[in-house]
């Protein structure tokens, strides 16, 4: 078994949900789950707090009971299986480190509960402690730890006894920005590394696009949407997913038989035979358009007025509106590299192929 | 959530294997036996006998009597009053020995204990000498009670509450401060409710000590005060009505299980899991030195004072000081069957005893008791009945119903009764410990690869051990202190204690005799503050170690 | 065994119910008896004591049976001759419950166990009140062989609940008869005291002679006695007073001591080391024992000659104590055997310097210590114990109806 893991020998296992539910009492907080986690491959669980998000985790690890479905892990089916001997590893946000023991003995605790020999497992420790940038701190308290290095420590702990899955539960959500995106490099740094199977559940969708191989999205307990980050991205498939996913500009579209797309009146452009806006028309389609998918530009076919700038990292993130009587239907967001002011006339070009339909549904209200 | 999560990650999780669904019914199995046996048994023994040929209508009499429930009704409130007292006057000092780093504190923490041992005659002797000697009249009154009360119980309050709060997350009132609190009221909104899983609980033990005090109110209340627990002792002793003896038992009983049970729903609603604990303040600057001072002097008045009293008069010898008293506690006298060391050396190894059998069986009931379910809710109330119920009635429960293998008439009684008596303070200290681990703790163990008794064992057992050797040290200080139980169970010389001697010398006249009681009295008092400062040395690992 | 029960004089069917004034008249006979005692050769033969008074057991006991039982064929005399050695057990242990008071030099019982083989386990059972409330209530499976320690004012609640079996002792015939007040023989007197006042010497400028006396203006406030329903002496206190002025007159008495003043503790050591002089408080009179005096001297700091209180005879109340083989013994022929011994002499002598008390057996001589200032009281109070145990709870009542309230 994975769990009782020696060191580098790892088997990396695949993770496998067919219709995975679970109830509190007249509740269902999971329904129906079906998601596949290639070996090596990391999945990130986005969703909204309540979601369910958390309670996959629990599911996966045992900590909450099924009320139907299964779970497999290289290939083998965890039912009957206690937490303990389905060799996982899991990372709370808040840590839950043993505060009875030092460093050391936090992540040297799976590796003395599976037995391993004090003098190999010293040796895990210090190359654990390696891996995560804590060399020769395994003698530290852990309450006299930064938040940072408390979560390396978590971390390490974790992949200690090299779990088939690593579960990681919103494991940044404490830290500040710059931590966290500088830890987000490194965590996937070191998954890629060690090529381990990983769950993780964040609400950030940065973050999770960040790390995660696959996205899969949960709205009140259900899988909406699980792609490649960048496919994801570029076609979130529902409203909701892509309001999730921070993409701004969402309207309700007018095409007309010859691929002329235009917004309350405004001509946005025209797209061509086969786009999939084409095919959802003619008339009213509900679109999402990437706000990279928009540039400054001096040919550009529409104009927006700028209602707000916020500089953000060396770019203007802009919000304005296109011309026309009905503004809040038309309120469209863009970056640029060029500075611009409330109330400027801005012209802008639109990758209308780029332009994706959303279908109704995946919203999270109930 | 409709389910019980503890329940869930101690084992009742999906897949909880036959070997640790077996561990788990041997830790009910284990405290379930032994209050059955010890507690449930002899009370319905001793029902049964003293109901024999009696209606149900004399019960309804007896409730009738309105001299019946003036004294429930001032059972009750003296109880009340008393615990609250004792909790207000030990919160203070429990804070300073919890928070506070400095040099004495582990002595003072010793002294907090001794009274909790000392013969409520002897200090009311003395202390009464000492009060004539000054000039001031000593008066049975409400007050003495409630001052005795507050004495012989403070230590209750202050090691219990105090072993829990130092392993309190300090950084909650901090964060509370930042967002605008004043200290004061960040310690109402934050810390108290923090500590009130653990302050119901030693609320509940003292208003149970004061309830069924029986020395402190015939001593120093004065006759005409009578408690459900002296009338009793009337019943069924002097006037030898044991039925009626019995109508007001079963009302203590009644009382001690809706205490019990209102106390528990109380603390597993408030029940906090403990992130981290912060380490002691250093005492620097002006207001720190100031309270610690000032809390430091309420001790030495409220506890010290009676002490050195006591210390004082056992060193009188005729018009003059000296040892003599205790020079002469090592020889035997005529009166005592054993020397007064000897019977100190009984009291020790009973108390051994008791505070290991507590341990046991208090563990196995804590683990029963915060893993949920019936079962733990109804051992927790019944473990509160030895402190609740009167002694007269246990007693007498003993010498009915334990006639099985005639473990009535077996030493071992005295050191099982006095583990009967003990368990409360473990359960008191351990239960909410146990329920204040981080359950993500537990929970990271199990992912690791511990099974549940594995995670007991590194997760649970570590956070705890500190909280059981505080339970532990009182359970052998109530079997140190312990006269009622060891009187009436006693089997001559082999349980001789130090206590019964104490008594037998003060039970004939004579100067010598007086001094040498005093004395003894001065002995157990040193030596459970040395075992409890024994207790705390070894709960002192490292700093930041829990 | 059974045959134990047969032989008991026919008088044992009627119970008397001695008059308490012929009691009375009847224990002033016998404090001159005890006084006389004193004087006897006994004393000469404490080396042969054990064996003699031994010997006396087991052979007076078929005697005594013999002589006693004229309707006993020649076979119960054959009965007796066979059961006599083999009716004791060796190597059985015979438990004697007794209250907290009790107490015996070193090694008292090692010549009864090297005479017979029989163990002796001492189990102390509270005070005299609990001792006998703990019997009461085992009555039928007791937890012990022999019961010591009920007296006279508990005795009938001990007889009512038909306690005790039969046994007639040997050593009997040493005892005066006044302190054998169980005809039947289910109780055996061992030893006697009396419940006095007791006063500080330095304290009092006169002497009180009389219960009158306690009422006077100058003991107003300086007299501390216990609580009758919780406390041996405190109750007999109380009988002594109402043996004193009957019936109808104790309540007067009580009204007017406790308009003067009167202090009342639970228990003895309460009022003895609590508010009497002796523990340091400023009563200068208490409800104690005789003897209380003898131990005064015995355990004084500093030696003495002359004991720093105290007695008032005039308020000497009788107290008995008994002892009883317990029904439901498995051991009642070893049981019996170990009263027997209670009686002889090397029992009887060590009984006033450790219990403070005097001997039943009038045989024994008095340690000197205890003779000389033990009280010498002509004329103790008695009261028959059916009156006691009729009447207890009415009386503690109107008690307490006058002093605490």
């Amino acid at each position: 078994m994975a769990g009782d893991g020696h060191g580098a020998e790892r088997t990396a296992a695949g993770l496998g949900l067919e219709a995975v539910s679970v109830r509190y009492g007249e509740t269902l907080v999971l329904d129906g789950i079906d998601l596949d986690v290639a070996p090596g491959e990391v999945v990130g669980v986005v969703g909204p707090s309540g979601s369910g998000k958390s309670t996959l985790l629990r599911a996966v690890a045992g900590l909450e009971p099924l009320a139907s479905g299964r779970v497999s892990l290289g290939g083998r089916d965890l039912a009957g299986v206690p937490t303990h001997r389905r060799g996982l590893g899991l990372m709370f946000q808040d840590h839950g480190l043993f505060t009875h023991l030092d460093v050391e003995g936090n992540v040297g605790y799976g590796l003395r509960v599976g037995g391993r020999p004090d003098l190999d497992r010293a040796a895990r420790v210090a190359e654990l402690l390696d891996l995560v940038g804590l060399t020769g701190m395994g003698e530290r308290a852990v309450d006299r730890l930064s938040g940072g290095e408390a979560q390396r420590v978590a971390l390490a702990r974790a992949l200690a006894p090299a779990p088939g899955l690593l579960m990681l539960d919103e494991p940044l959500g404490s830290l500040d920005r710059a931590l966290r995106e500088e830890l987000t490099v490194e965590l996937r740094r070191l998954l890629g590394e060690l090529g381990q199977t990983a769950l993780h559940v964040t609400h950030d969708q940065g973050e999770a696009f960040a790390l995660a191989d696959r996205v899969a999205v949960l709205s009140a307990g259900r899988l909406v949407a699980v792609d490649r980050p960048a496919d994801l991205w570029a076609d979130p498939g529902t409203a909701f997913v892509a309001r999730f996913l921070g993409h701004p500009n969402l309207w309700t579209v007018e095409v007309d038989g010859e691929g002329v797309v235009s917004l309350a009146g405004t001509r946005l452009g025209r797209v061509a035979a086969g786009h999939p806006v084409r095919r959802a028309g003619p008339g009213a389609v509900d679109v999402v358009l990437p706000a990279t998918a928009i540039d400054v530009d001096a040919a550009g076919a529409v104009e927006a007025v700028v209602d707000e700038v916020l500089f953000d990292r060396g770019r203007y993130r802009v919000s304005g509106s296109l011309e026309g009587d009905e503004p809040s239907a038309r309120s469209v967001e863009f970056d640029t590299v060029t500075g611009v002011a409330t109330g400027d006339r801005c012209p802008l070009r639109l990758d209308l192929d780029r332009l994706r339909p959303l279908r109704p549904g995946g919203t999270s209200t109930p | 959530m409709g389910r019980d999560r503890a329940a869930l990650i101690a084992g009742a999780a999906p897949g909880g294997s036959v070997g640790d669904r077996a561990a788990r019914g041997l830790a009910a199995a284990v405290p379930v036996l032994f209050l059955g046996a010890l507690v449930v048994w002899p009370l319905v023994a001793v029902f049964d006998r003293s109901f024999d040929g009696v209606g149900l209508g004399a019960v309804g009499d007896v409730l009738g009597r309105s001299s019946v429930r003036s004294v429930l009704w001032f059972t009750v409130w003296q109880a009340a009053l008393s615990a609250g007292l004792t909790v207000v006057i030990g919160l203070p000092i429990a804070h300073v020995l919890a928070r506070y780093q400095f040099r004495g504190r582990a002595a003072l923490r010793a002294l907090v204990i001794v009274p909790f041992v000392l013969p409520t005659v002897v200090v009311a002797a003395a202390v009464g000498a000492a009060f004539d000697r000054v000039g001031l009249g000593f008066d049975r009154s409400l007050g003495a009670v409630l001052a005795a009360h507050v004495f012989f119980n403070l230590a209750v309050v202050v090691r219990v509450v105090g072993g829990f709060w130092a392993g309190l997350d300090r950084r909650q009132v901090e964060a509370a401060m930042i967002l605008g609190d004043s200290p004061s009221r960040a310690w109402w909104t934050i810390t108290l409710r923090q500590l009130s899983p653990v302050l119901s609980g030693a609320f509940l033990l003292t208003f149970l000590f004061s309830f069924t005090s029986f020395g402190v109110i015939r001593v120093l209340g004065g006759l005409r005060r009578a408690t459900v627990e002296t009338e009793i002792h009337r019943y069924a002793i002097a006037r030898q009505q044991f039925d009626v003896a019995a109508v007001l038992a079963a009302l203590q009983i009644v009382i001690v299980l809706v205490l019990a049970v209102a106390t528990a729903r109380f603390q597993r609603r408030h029940a906090l899991a403990r992130r981290r604990s912060s380490p002691p303040l250093p005492v620097v600057g002006p207001v720190r030195r100031l309270h610690l001072a000032a809390v430091v002097g309420l001790v030495l008045v409220v506890i010290g004072g009676p002490v050195v009293v006591l210390v004082e008069q056992s060193l009188r010898v005729g018009d003059r000081y000296g040892l003599d008293n205790y020079a002469a506690l090592g020889e035997r006298i005529d009166l005592l069957p054993l020397s007064a060391v000897a019977a100190l050396g009984n009291s020790l190894v009973f108390a051994a005893g008791a505070a290991v059998v507590a341990s046991l069986v208090g563990l196995a009931a804590a683990v029963t008791i915060t893993g949920g379910g019936r079962v733990g809710r109804l051992l927790e109330a019944v473990a509160l009945l030895p402190l609740g119920v009167s002694a007269v009635t246990l007693g007498f429960g003993y010498l009915v119903g334990l006639t099985v293998f005639d473990l009535r008439r077996s030493v071992l009684l005295v050191p099982l009764a006095h583990a009967v008596i003990g368990l409360p303070f473990v359960l008191a200290s351990v239960v909410p410990a146990l329920r204040s681990v981080d359950p993500r703790a537990r929970e990271a163990a199990a992912t690791l690869g511990a099974s549940p008794s594995a995670v007991r064992r590194t997760v649970d057992w570590p956070l705890t051990r500190r909280a059981l050797a505080t339970g532990a040290g009182f359970a052998a200080a109530v079997s140190i202190g312990e006269f009622g139980a060891t009187s009436f169970l006693g089997r001559g010389e082999a349980s001789f204690t130090a206590p019964l001697a104490i008594f037998r010398l003060l039970s004939n006249p004579g100067e010598t005799l007086r001094g040498q009681a005093l004395a003894l009295s001065v002995v157990v008092g040193v030596v459970v503050a040395v075992v409890a400062a024994a207790m705390e040395w070894r709960r002192q690992p490292g700093v930041t170690v829990l | 065994m059974m045959r134990r029960t047969n032989p008991y004089p026919a008088t044992s069917v009627g119970r008397p119910r001695w008059p308490w004034l012929a009691v009375v008249t009847a224990t002033m006979l016998l404090a001159a008896a005890c006084g006389d005692g004193d004087d006897d050769t006994s004393a000469a033969e404490d080396g042969t004591a054990v064996d003699a008074s031994d010997d006396d057991a087991s052979a007076g006991d078929g005697d005594d049976t013999s002589a006693d039982d004229e309707a006993g064929t020649s076979d119960d005399d054959e009965v007796v001759d066979e059961d006599s050695p083999e009716a004791i057990e060796p190597g059985v242990t015979v438990t004697l419950l007794t209250h907290d008071s009790f107490s015996v030099s070193d090694g008292l019982f090692d010549a009864f166990t090297l005479e017979t083989g029989i163990e002796v386990e001492v189990v102390n059972g509270g005070d005299a009140g609990e001792l006998v409330a703990r019997s009461v209530l085992t009555a039928g499976d007791p937890e012990g062989d022999v019961l010591f320690g009920i007296d006279n004012t508990f005795l009938q609640r001990g007889l009512d609940a038909e306690l005790f079996v039969p046994h007639e002792s040997p050593g009997l015939a040493a005892v005066p008869d006044e302190l054998e007040l169980d005809p039947e023989f289910r109780v055996t007197p061992i030893d006697f005291g009396d419940v006095c006042v007791n006063y500080w010497v330095d304290e009092v400028d006169s002497a009180p002679t009389s219960l009158d006396d306690l009422t006077r203006p100058e003991f107003a406030g300086s007299f501390v006695t216990q609580d009758p329903e919780t406390s041996s002496p405190g109750f007999a206190f109380l009988l002594a007073t109402i043996a004193t002025y009957g019936e109808d007159g104790w309540e007067d008495y009580w009204t007017e001591l406790t308009a003067g003043g009167v202090t009342v503790t639970p228990g003895w050591n309460d009022a003895y080391y609590g508010e009497f002089v002796a523990g340091g408080g400023d009563k200068a009179l208490v409800t104690s024992y005789g003897s209380s005096p003898v131990a005064e001297v015995l355990f004084a700091a500093e030696p003495i000659d002359t004991p720093p209180t105290g007695v008032l005879s005039d308020s000497c109340f009788r107290q008995i104590e008994f002892a009883g083989v317990l029904a439901g013994t498995d051991h009642p022929a070893e049981a019996g055997a170990l009263i027997d011994f209670m009686l002889s002499e090397p029992f009887q002598a060590d009984i006033p310097l450790n219990m403070f008390v005097s001997p039943a057996n009038a045989e024994v001589e008095l340690p000197d210590l205890y003779a000389q200032h033990a009280a010498e009281v002509a004329d103790p109070l008695f009261l028959d114990p059916a009156t006691i145990e009729a009447n207890r709870n009415d009386w503690t009542e109107r008690w307490a109806e006058i002093v605490l309230r």
